[in-house]
């Protein structure tokens, strides 16, 4: 009996260990490539398309690299940065991870982002002639997340943009057209309103939507003294330039045009329904759906979902922010070109994290962010989700995303929004002063000068960050 | 440790290995991270960079409008959440227990703790829906009454703290009423008897019998609404994020916000020291100078 039980375990150890040897050859890779690109199989109940998302992709790379098990981290539950955050400090994130740009940006000097320059500099061997890795890529929106040190720490695959959503059955009812100006969208929502329609469905639950407009606005209030920030003369004003420039006095909220700009802002909001500043986005898309309101404002993440919803009576179209001009201020000239102001801002923005690096898994994770982005693989993925545009050449746009094909094709926005100037913090600051003045629970006069205070704190953590 | 001490652990040696695991457990998740708290405090910590900066996290929390905003929101949503688990609980728990009829007592008992099965966020989205300015209940009843200029609630900065406070309605917390009915059980049958015969009925018999034997419960109460509604951020966080301004902004969030939004986990840690200790000597306040012994001579 002993000795039959003994043959059993010396098999069971020889077992164990040949797998153990089999499957330590196979490398594995975790992924996490945000919500819009996991298959819409890994969160069942939870997505409105059903999307492949990369699963070509993973499939096709697995199928030439057999040796290679590419394993997805699911969409995590609750806010995403406090899940990096703690993730990236444990070192125990996704080898190759999904984040935004201002978050890899604000990490410089923790060790917890890979430098992608050396890479982008090679050849892309699954992109035929391929030399430079980084020519694939139109480099505008790229180009905007170089960060203070210098390097490139995110590929940007897509690019999302963000735009009017108006009623057109309800704009034919009053006699409406698509606004040519800011004055003119004021003049739309002053009619709308004097026939008791509410113009504007907004939220103020979290910063984007606020600072997608505040951040439209200083492109055309401080338009004509860009040289005064612009030091290297690109005509991108980095946190850098700006930290300077409110240090200096040069740029400040407080200032004849900083207040003028927050009054233009407070102008729109006038217009807005009751209690905006609780109202998340799924909220303002409710009552933009349910006809409460005429407009919103938001992505283009959302053109495809709205096309589909059945709860939808009505026609809609989709406009890009009108331009400011003399009409709406003294202080904008006449002819300031409107830009792209999502640029840089996408759904594939994808990192390789410090779980990479202290895995040795640097040159696995970057030869599948190669083959990711090669136009043959992530075209038809961008295609399929149809949530953002594509920056990688030689990719086919979804056609559903017709509306936002010109604005995207305007130069990057000089100025960055108001989330994205400085830092984070300043950013929920913002928010809060912001929802206080728009509201009317402070006069305009009294939120800039609470702003200015904010931002000059702000511009010492950007300048002490950028010593670092 | 003397001999006898020791003789008693060498007697009873399993039991203590077997208290081992838990020992090490709550040491690594509760003790570490209190301990790595108080240090970080007086750091400059990005979550891996260190350094050591004395008391500027301290120093940092007085210009802080957002925390200084946090502090006044925070006493009034305790001092509202103390008066309230002071009395509609053990309002309730009173009526309950002198209700004729087991199978009734049962019944309201079941009630009232049914609801706390119920997920914290499933209340929260609920009364989101309420508070909604447009299609909210409330709104829609306040409207049926001919009021038509209705709250904004969540959304202004003058009713966002009071909606905060509002939540929960009628507010009797299933975990109080069960302590207070449980406290009211304990009483001898005969401290009633000999209460009716003295004629000490209704109010009489609530201020002189029930109040004074339920002080032990009652101080439990209070530390335990006084640790919850300082450590409290779920529900600005779910329905205002702080806002507008910083009008229901708290200190557990004002902490969340600058550990995993800011990267100023140093004076994230600083924050939460400062509001351990405070609970630390509101606790030692009120064992110490809320006596269960004066009910306890008295009666």
């Amino acid at each position: 009996m002993i000795r039959r039980l003994s043959k059993c375990l010396v098999l069971v150890l020889i077992f164990t260990f040949f797998t153990q040897l089999i499957f330590a050859q196979q490398k594995e890779l975790n992924i996490y490539v945000g919500g819009t690109y996991t298959p819409s199989r890994l969160m069942p109940g939870t997505a409105v398309r059903e999307v492949k998302g990369f699963d070509p992709i993973v499939e096709k790379y697995q199928k030439l690299h057999p040796d290679v098990k590419i394993n997805y981290v699911k969409q995590p539950m609750g806010e995403i940065r406090t899940w990096l955050v703690t993730q990236l400090t444990g070192g125990t994130a996704p080898d190759i991870c999904w984040t935004q740009p201002d978050f890899v940006n604000e990490d410089i000097g923790k060790g917890w982002w890979l430098n992608l320059d050396p890479y982008l500099e090679k050849p892309n061997p699954y992109v035929k002639g391929n030399k430079r890795w980084y020519d694939t890529f139109y480099p505008g929106p790229l180009e905007v997340w170089r960060a203070a040190d210098g390097h490139l720490y995110m590929i940007l695959g897509d690019q999302v943009q963000v735009g009017f959503y108006y009623n057109k059955t309800m704009f034919r009812k009053y006699g409406l057209s698509v606004p040519k100006n800011w004055a003119s969208l004021m003049d739309i929502a002053k009619k709308l309103k004097n026939n008791n329609v509410t113009p504007f469905a907004m939220w103020g639950a979290d910063l984007h939507q606020v600072t997608w407009l505040s951040g439209w606005l200083t492109n055309f209030y401080f338009w004509p003294e860009i040289e005064k920030y612009d030091k290297d003369g690109n005509r991108w004003i980095s946190k850098t330039e700006i930290a300077e420039a409110i240090k200096k006095g040069t740029f400040a909220y407080d200032s004849e045009r900083g207040i003028a700009r927050l009054k233009t802002l407070k102008e729109m909001y006038d217009y807005a329904q009751r209690g905006f500043a609780s109202a998340n986005e799924d909220l303002a898309k409710r009552l933009f759906l349910t006809q409460q309101t005429a407009m919103t404002v938001t992505g283009s993440w959302w053109l495809l979902d709205l096309t589909n919803d059945p709860l939808r009576k009505f026609d809609f179209g989709v406009f890009y922010f009108p331009v400011l001009d003399s009409k709406t201020s003294p202080l904008i000239p006449d002819g300031v070109p409107p830009t792209n102001k999502a640029a840089g801002y996408g759904a594939l923005q994808l990192a390789v994290t410090n779980s990479a690096i202290k895995g040795n898994k640097v040159d696995l994770a970057t030869d599948f962010l190669m083959f990711a982005t090669a136009p043959q693989n992530a075209g038809p993925v961008i295609k399929e989700t149809g949530t953002a545009l594509p920056t990688i050449k030689g990719c086919t746009p979804n056609p559903a995303l017709k509306p936002f094909f010109e604005s995207i094709s305007y130069p990057a926005a000089p100025f960055q929004e108001d989330d994205s100037l400085l830092d984070n913090e300043f950013g929920e600051k913002f928010l809060a002063v912001a929802n206080l003045f728009l509201g009317g629970s402070i006069s305009v006069e009294e939120g800039a000068k609470r702003l200015q205070k904010y931002a000059e704190e702000a511009a010492d953590r950007v300048l002490s960050l950028v010593k670092k | 440790m003397n001999g006898k001490a020791w003789r008693d652990v060498r007697k009873n040696f399993p039991i203590y290995l077997f208290l081992l695991p838990t020992f090490i457990l709550v040491i690594i998740f509760s003790y570490y991270p209190i301990i790595s708290a108080v240090y970080h405090a007086f750091t400059e910590w990005d979550g891996v960079n260190v350094r050591f900066n004395g008391f500027e996290n301290f120093l940092s929390m007085i210009k802080d409008d957002a925390f200084i905003a946090s502090l006044l929101n925070v006493i009034k949503l305790t001092l509202f959440s103390e008066i309230v688990a002071l009395t509609l609980p053990l309002l309730s728990a009173v009526i309950i227990f002198h209700l004729i009829g087991e199978r009734i007592k049962y019944f309201f008992r079941v009630l009232f703790v049914v609801p706390m099965v119920v997920p914290y966020m499933v209340i929260l989205l609920i009364w989101r829906f309420i508070y909604d300015p447009l299609d909210g209940l409330l709104n829609r009843l306040l409207m049926s009454f001919g009021i038509t200029n209705t709250p904004v609630w969540l959304g202004d900065s003058k009713t966002a703290l009071l909606s905060i406070m509002l939540i929960g309605f009628p507010w009797v917390a299933g975990f109080n009423l069960l302590i207070y009915l449980a406290g009211l059980d304990n009483i001898s049958p005969d401290l009633f008897d000999a209460a009716a015969i003295d004629g000490a009925l209704g109010l009489k018999r609530f201020f002189y019998i029930e109040l004074p034997s339920l002080l032990g419960q009652i101080k439990l109460i209070v530390i335990m609404t006084l640790i919850t509604q300082l450590q409290a951020f779920q529900a600005p966080l779910i329905l205002t994020n702080g806002g507008p301004g910083f009008s229901t902004m708290v200190p557990g969030l004002v902490i969340y916000q600058n550990a995993f939004h800011f990267n100023r986990m140093g004076y994230a840690s600083a924050i939460g020291l400062v509001l351990s200790i405070f609970i630390l000597i509101l606790t030692i306040i009120n064992m110490r100078y809320i006596s269960t012994e004066v009910a306890v001579s008295e009666r």
